[in-house]
């Protein structure tokens, strides 16, 4: 098939013009799309949730019973281990055992995973970042259930915790849940 | 005077020849562009109302959600407020012992803008409403339900939001503070258009 000059110029052109509204259509789809599956911490009821969690009264207790430690002093306590501080509950355990199971107990019970459920998986994450930006991130606890696959929609809250008389820090709280 | 006229018609052609066509071929370019440009022109209507649609779904997704934040908001507040707040000074804490004497107290109805409020502990979140022990000064602290009021409307949405509930235990000649995980679930009264207030 032979196309005169003219007309090659009109299919160049035509092909040219094709071609920049794909790629526009491209980064317009993709920027809106894109935006939707990213990841929220912004949910008010789960970061209450976490704020609730570190008030919970835990059954570890340290020099008499009942004094009990909270959520927020267990995981306190787990991080100052972590920095050779060791301490354990009255009943022998551990501290930062203590907290792993506390915690996974509590969310497992408020966020039920399952096929049938409205929750698919959940990411519950703690973590401690030093004010020096050098410092990497330390992980306190990670508590994985389920898996984030085919979720409709992702939430997730997260609550601070000051550590500033420790180590010069933060802990993190991080939860994040996959929605089926 | 026919000549003039035939002289006339030429030099028309010649000055304005660009406008009329030459020749069928002409008329069909012409035509294939007008079509070319009315495609093009509906093409970037259609782009226009698919990226306007997009737009107003999101914003609508947001005004949901910030419709829902403030309702959040207003739960905390309420968690906070020095009617249910806990004596430790904890943020988003309810004292129980407190919110055991507001329940069933009427005039609360018309002082909180909710038209139900209820507290619900980490014990009773896997059971149905009917299937909860609710809670009475002869029970406490052993219940799993406390029920402010409830104006029992037709037209309600519950919105809920997870609360520490704190009441003080005792134990070994000692009282602490014992706080657990519990929800505070408020019902609002759904407007239907057309209907007076």
């Amino acid at each position: 098939m032979k196309f005169s000059k003219k007309s090659q110029h009109e299919i160049m052109g035509f092909v040219l013009i094709i071609v920049i509204v794909s790629v526009i259509g491209l980064i317009f789809l993709s920027l809106t799309f894109g935006r939707e599956n990213s990841l929220e911490y912004d949910s008010i009821e789960i970061s209450n949730l976490l704020e609730s969690a570190m008030h919970h009264t835990t059954d570890c207790a340290v020099n008499y019973v009942p004094q009990y430690k909270d959520g927020q002093d267990l995981v306190k306590s787990c991080y100052n281990e972590m920095m050779g501080n060791y301490l354990n509950c009255l009943d022998g355990r551990n501290v930062c055992d203590a907290l792993e199971t506390t915690m996974d107990e509590l969310i497992t019970d408020i966020l039920v995973v399952g096929e049938d459920t409205p929750n698919k998986a959940f990411k519950f994450r703690i973590y401690f970042t030093s004010n020096n930006e050098i410092d990497p991130n330390e992980e306190i606890l990670l508590i994985e259930e389920g898996l984030f696959q085919n979720c409709t929609s992702r939430t997730g809250g997260n609550h601070l915790i000051d550590a500033s008389y420790m180590n010069a820090g933060t802990i993190h709280l991080d939860l994040s849940v996959c929605k089926g | 005077m026919g000549t003039k006229k035939g002289q006339l018609k030429i030099q028309a052609e010649r000055t304005f020849g660009f406008l009329v066509p030459k020749s069928s071929k002409g008329q069909l370019k012409i035509q294939e562009m007008a079509f070319m440009l009315v495609a093009v022109f509906f093409f970037f209507i259609l782009v226009g109302l698919f990226a306007l649609s997009l737009f107003y779904s999101g914003l609508y997704k947001q005004a949901n959600k910030i419709a829902e934040e403030r309702t959040l908001s207003a739960l905390t507040n309420l968690a906070n407020s020095p009617e249910l707040s806990c004596a430790s000074s904890k943020s988003n804490c309810i004292d129980a012992d407190k919110l055991i004497s507001l329940v069933g107290n009427e005039p609360y109805e018309n002082f909180w803008p909710f038209s139900s409020l209820k507290v619900i502990r980490l014990s009773a979140f896997d059971k149905s409403d009917s299937e909860m022990i609710e809670c009475n000064l002869a029970n406490y602290p052993d219940c799993e339900k406390f029920e402010v009021y409830d104006k029992e409307l037709k037209n309600e949405r519950s919105i809920s939001t997870y609360v520490a509930l704190c009441r003080k235990g005792y134990e070994n000649t000692y009282t602490y503070e014992k706080c657990e995980v519990a929800k505070l679930v408020a019902g609002t009264e759904i407007k239907v258009q057309g209907e007076s207030e």
